[in-house]
């Protein structure tokens, strides 16, 4: 028996030669970069010739981020609100098209196709092209701003009908609904990736627990809640994070283009440096909140 | 009526409409929800292709909505002038096909590491995968470009050198390195998608192998790698298609090099220039507006090509990923 072990042992060793490339490049691509920031953020950094010099400057980046900057809290607030309200939406999209593409039906292979087309086609620079249309201001490029219009417009009629039928809603919970109805698109684009990791979970499902809980005549309804939703928890998980992770360090964020313009352009790296983890503190916070209260909810089935 | 009278009493009509209607209903609400979507998804494409075909009088002619009048295929040829199309395509193309392979290579073998061997401090390991999905490429890159501009880890280097690190960058060095290693864009992702997988492959496979007397080599290089294609395939395409729409790595680490993110960056640069200038050039404002949508859709056209020549295979991989035993 101890022979045995001791053998499984030196096998699962072999395991480190997989992972040792990942660790090497993890310390040095990853965590002394960040060490680095941090560094550079206490710091006035100016570049010369060979390398740069450092001179110490303290916390004042970080008080200026707060109390001197006039756009900074205003942006963070706004996009931190912003992820807040998309990522429901985002997830019970999601879910609800991974759903969908599961089922048999005519045209499936094309649905599915299209449905990851953004995961193609909108990454990158296309996306920042796409929504930092200069075009679009100028009402140049008509059919996109005849696009936008008609778009409020229709979510000004659904604001209309919504208004006649949930005259018992409150307030917040309608405007929310509107501007979900306006921003689809954008929510369409963000989900790709979320439907394809989605649809994976569900496939984990053995098909044989709907097939036992059919025979002793659970509904559909039933099956969804019992069986579909424990069962992709683990998904939901990594997707929230995923979303989240997604929405800001996406290009057309606002704190994120402030960041890119104080740092790529080198005009003021320390002070990019501190405001960028400023933010990234806050999104880690809110990813550990958000870990913490999913992973208990959530049953992991192995 | 008719219909009606087929059924004994109004509570088998019921029953009938519950098992047929309810299921119709469904279906119709379904395609509908479905169509719909999939016309979101289609509609910036198709805009851009009626624009591209247009004249410029057809912009400005309030007519004209998505059909041109004055038809022309012109704008292509300039916009692939304008790009420097076919070089930058070519170069993106190969950086991308670099990157993919390397990285499609690296994340399956550390996937598998992290799947199939319990080796102590796998649970760290994961972490760290964890931890590089979570950390923002906008926070490293700084570092990173200071870094391959004098790469010298712990002083190795400078030794032989005499005091002076190596120049990395304006080479395709630090994309290999940052490859090689797994900690790439969105490297973490793709590694969580590999040990899923090989999570799911049988262990039959590779204990029988292992009985036979095959080493840990062999079997990850004869068996899980070839049984890997599929994930492989789609660990690939992300890759690629991330590395082809990036400006941010390549504007940093390869300044010289000629890419599709790039070109398209420097047209947006040019019409913001324009825009600056205000009304004397407004007659350009028309011109650019058709050759950024042509160059938009003349970017995405080698993607597209590639999506639909991978499509079958990718989506099918991405089910087979989840499936378990």
């Amino acid at each position: 028996m101890a022979a045995k072990r001791r053998l499984s042992s030196r096998k699962n060793r072999i395991g480190y030669i997989f992972v040792a490339p990942f660790c090497f490049g993890f310390v040095f691509f990853l965590l002394i970069p960040i060490i680095q920031s941090f560094i550079f953020s206490l710091n006035e950094i100016k570049l010369g010739q060979s390398g740069y010099t450092l001179t110490y400057l303290g916390w004042s980046n970080y008080i200026r981020a707060f109390q001197v900057d006039p756009t900074f809290r205003m942006d963070l607030v706004q996009s931190i609100g912003q992820m807040l309200l998309d990522l429901p939406i985002i997830l019970f999209f999601s879910l609800f098209s991974a759903i969908l593409l599961n089922q048999k039906f005519h045209g499936r292979t094309v649905a599915r196709m299209l449905f990851f087309l953004p995961v193609i086609v909108s990454t990158g620079i296309m996306v920042m092209m796409e929504s930092n249309n200069p075009v679009y201001s100028m009402m140049m490029d008509r059919s996109v701003a005849d696009a936008a219009a008609s778009m409020k417009e229709s979510a000004n009629s659904m604001e209309l009908v919504l208004s006649l039928l949930g005259d018992g809603l409150p307030a917040p919970l309608m405007d929310y609904l509107v501007q979900v109805i306006g921003r689809l698109y954008d929510i369409v684009i963000a989900s790709g990736l979320q439907i394809l990791i989605f649809l994976s979970g569900l496939n984990t499902i053995p098909p044989t627990l709907y097939e036992s809980s059919n025979i002793e005549g659970a509904t559909a309804w039933e099956n969804f809640w019992k069986i579909t939703m424990p069962m992709v928890g683990p998904y939901f998980l990594l997707n929230a994070v995923y979303t989240i992770i997604d929405s800001f360090t996406n290009m057309n964020n606002v704190v994120i283009s402030t960041i890119r313009g104080y740092i790529v352009s080198f005009s003021d790296f320390s002070y990019g440096a501190a405001i960028s983890w400023i933010y990234f503190g806050i999104i880690f916070l809110i990813l550990g909140l958000l870990t913490a209260l999913i992973s208990k909810k959530v049953f992991y089935y192995e | 009526m008719n219909n009606r009278l087929a059924y004994r009493n109004r509570k088998e009509f019921a029953v009938h409409l519950r098992r047929k209607g309810v299921p119709l209903l469904l279906a119709l609400c379904r395609t509908i929800f479905i169509m719909g979507i999939c016309f979101l998804i289609l509609y910036p494409i198709l805009t851009k292709i009626s624009i591209s075909f247009m004249d410029q009088r057809d912009l400005y002619d309030r007519t004209v909505k998505s059909v041109p009048k004055h038809f022309t295929p012109s704008n292509y040829p300039e916009a692939i002038q304008l790009l420097n199309y076919w070089k930058a395509i070519g170069n993106t193309a190969l950086l991308a096909g670099v990157n993919g392979v390397i990285q499609g290579f690296m994340c399956i073998a550390t996937g598998y590491g992290l799947a199939r061997y319990r080796f102590k401090g796998r649970g760290l390991v994961f972490g760290l995968m964890i931890v590089s999905m979570v950390i923002p490429p906008q926070l490293i890159l700084t570092p990173l470009y200071l870094n391959f501009q004098n790469f010298d880890p712990f002083g190795i280097i400078s030794l032989f050198t005499g005091g002076k690190g190596l120049r990395l960058i304006e080479s395709f060095t630090p994309f290999i390195l940052l490859s090689i290693t797994a900690t790439g864009a969105r490297n973490g992702l793709y590694i969580f998608l590999a040990r899923q997988f090989f999570r799911g492959f049988p262990h039959e496979i590779d204990e029988a192998a292992s009985v036979d007397g095959a080493g840990w080599a062999r079997i990850f290089f004869r068996i899980m790698l070839p049984g890997a294609a599929s994930i492989f395939i789609v660990i690939f395409l992300f890759s690629f298609v991330w590395q082809w729409n990036d400006s941010m790595y390549t504007f940093l680490f390869y300044t010289d090099f000629e890419t599709i993110a790039k070109a398209l960056t420097n047209l947006e640069s040019q019409f913001a220039h324009i825009q600056v200038e205000g009304s004397a050039m407004a007659s350009n404002i028309g011109y650019y507006s058709i050759m950024r949508a042509t160059s938009m859709l003349l970017a995405i056209l080698p993607l597209l090509g590639m999506y639909a020549i991978f499509q079958k295979k990718f989506i099918q991989s991405i089910e087979r990923i989840g499936i378990v035993g």
